[in-house]
């Protein structure tokens, strides 16, 4: 279980490479100690056909990469990603291998990866 | 008797209305649910939401729904403790106005119906719950100060002491002005005894300073709260001009659409204006021969207040939507005065009548239309959390083009907790929720 209590910093803002996605912010909870952790879900409510609009390409393209859409009753207002097993297993190995290559028994004691939500 | 059958009938009605919906849409509501549910989880110990929220070191004001709605939580699921909060405060509005009535009006109860169109301000329907649950502390204050007068005793002032303190934890701001209310009740009641000046300093003084003493832990609370916390800054007071159309539009009870709910308020205005106007011309002069009126000749001072803070004070400044909060407080306490003055008779009955009927006329609009369709959707949020594992992160991307759905997203996190990262409370700093970076 993960026991770092966090730090909020709405300076932050990310999604995937990206600092901003045109249209959609969130604040970035970061500690210096602990690992990048991915945001689990994404929930689009309202007009969700919009997601198609040019101003949302960015984010349309993230969420077909990273993220598999979720069956839900379709009558346009909402639409629910999880995010895939794929990037999860890939981030797994990314943050193992890192961790090996630096020597780093306990992440807590690492001021290398900063935590933040990440898609 | 037959205002009174008419009250509780009304009342009945304003219950099952409202209650025919499973949720009671608004915009801070949603995020109230989401928090009271985080609340209940970090209580509990969730070690994974202690990571990410912490409950605010400090007895902030705005506790009192949240603690409502963990408290309800822990029996009920989250729309039903939200219904048992809404259904209260309608019935708590309701009914501490007919007690206010009937110690500062008794022989006009009919002037406890002036309350309904009330209940349903701009505010309450935006989800300012601690705002609007204060007037009720406010109304049951004002009336235990009217049935105890002078001879108000330990009992009395326990009772001031801990209605001021619920007053605090829903809003700091009708915590003020009901000190204020009271204050100023006891010089009038004061100057208004035919005994000598000194005895009436004394008894004066004494009652300034049990008042005092019964408001004081609600004070030192509000002052170390004002010296902790960091609020908007201030911009510039509106125009006189727009004020002045907020009050002749009845604007503190326009929710969802302007102009076609305009036509509905601003007869509410007018016919206010025609009560009180005949309040004043059926013989009731300002500091009338009635004994009544003489007793609460006061109460047109908070409304007074309200109104002179409403053209100074800048929109932004303290906790923001100081104009929409001084609109509603005008209308709220200037309804008090009005009733303290009214009289039955055939002319008030049937303005009365009138103003009842364009009540459940905007009511029925406001359940039938859009709360009816909101609910719908709030539905739909709450039924996908079933696909959301607890404890996960959650961005939500907003595309309605609703206003009233920006903290819609809170509606996955009710009765799960979820990290939702859009969490405009925790943010603030003035909620029990908090990021711990405000």
């Amino acid at each position: 279980m993960r026991t770092t209590k966090l730090q909020w910093d709405g300076s932050r803002f990310q999604l995937g490479n990206l600092k901003s996605v045109p249209g959609c912010s969130w604040p970035s909870a970061t500690a210096l100690n602990t690992e990048p952790e991915s945001i689990d879900y994404v929930l689009v409510y309202g007009n969700v056909d919009k997601l198609q609009d040019e101003t949302w390409a960015e984010l349309h393209e993230l969420l077909a990469g990273s993220y598999e859409k979720i069956p839900l009753p379709a009558d346009g207002y909402l639409a629910l990603y999880r995010i895939s097993n794929k990037k999860k297993r890939k981030q797994r190995i990314r943050f193992s291998a890192r961790k090996w290559l630096l020597g780093i028994k306990n992440r807590n004691e690492s001021l290398f990866y900063p935590k933040r939500f990440a898609i | 008797m037959a205002s009174s059958a008419l009250f509780y009938g009304l009342l009945l009605l304003n219950l099952v209305w409202i209650g025919s919906i499973r949720f009671f849409p608004s915009m801070d509501g949603p995020a109230h649910l989401h928090n009271a549910c985080l609340l209940r989880a970090m209580l509990s110990g969730n070690a994974e939401i202690l990571r990410y929220f912490q409950i605010n070191s400090f007895v902030i004001p705005n506790w009192l729904s949240h603690a409502l709605l963990v408290g309800i939580g822990y029996l009920a699921p989250a729309w039903l403790a939200e219904k048992i909060l809404i259904l209260g405060y309608i019935a708590g509005m309701a009914l501490s106005f007919r007690f206010l009535v009937r110690q500062a009006n008794p022989q006009h109860p009919v002037a406890a119906l002036l309350v309904f169109p009330m209940i349903y301000t701009f505010l309450f329907h935006l989800g300012f719950y601690n705002f609007s649950l204060a007037f009720i502390g406010y109304f049951v204050a004002l009336a235990l100060f009217f049935k105890q007068g002078a001879k108000g005793g330990w009992a009395y002032h326990l009772a001031l002491l801990i209605l001021f303190l619920l007053t605090y934890y829903a809003n700091i701001l009708i915590f003020a002005f009901l000190g204020f209310t009271l204050g100023v009740a006891i010089l009038f009641q004061s100057c208004s005894r035919p005994i000598q000046w000194k005895e009436q300093t004394l008894l004066a003084a004494k009652r300034l300073l049990l008042l005092f003493l019964a408001a004081l832990p609600g004070l030192i609370l509000a002052l170390l709260f004002y010296t902790r916390t960091a609020f908007f800054s201030s911009g510039q007071p509106p125009q006189a001009a727009n004020l002045l159309k907020l009050l002749n539009d009845g604007r503190p009870f326009i929710v969802f659409s302007y102009i076609p709910e305009e036509g509905i308020t601003s007869q509410y205005v007018h016919i206010l204006l025609v009560l009180l106007v005949c309040s004043f011309l059926r013989g009731n002069q300002f500091f009338g021969k009635e004994g009544n009126n003489k007793k609460t000749v006061f109460l047109f001072l908070p409304a007074a207040l309200a109104l002179i803070l409403l053209f100074v004070v800048p929109d932004s400044s303290g906790a923001g939507m100081m104009t929409d909060r001084f609109g509603v407080m005008v209308f709220l306490f200037g309804t008090v005065w009005l009733a303290s003055r009214l009289q039955s008779g055939r002319l008030t009955s049937t303005l009365v009548l009138i103003l009842l009927l364009l009540h459940l006329g905007l009511l029925i609009r406001h359940v039938n239309g859009p709360m009816r369709s909101l609910n719908n959707q709030a539905c739909q949020l709450v039924g996908i959390s079933d696909s959301i594992a607890p404890n996960s992160t959650v961005l939500p991307v907003n595309l309605s083009d609703n206003w009233l759905q920006t903290h819609f997203s809170n509606y996955i996190g009710i009765d799960k907790p979820l990290i939702i990262l859009e969490n405009y409370e925790a943010s603030v700093g003035w909620f029990p929720v908090s990021t711990g970076q405000s």
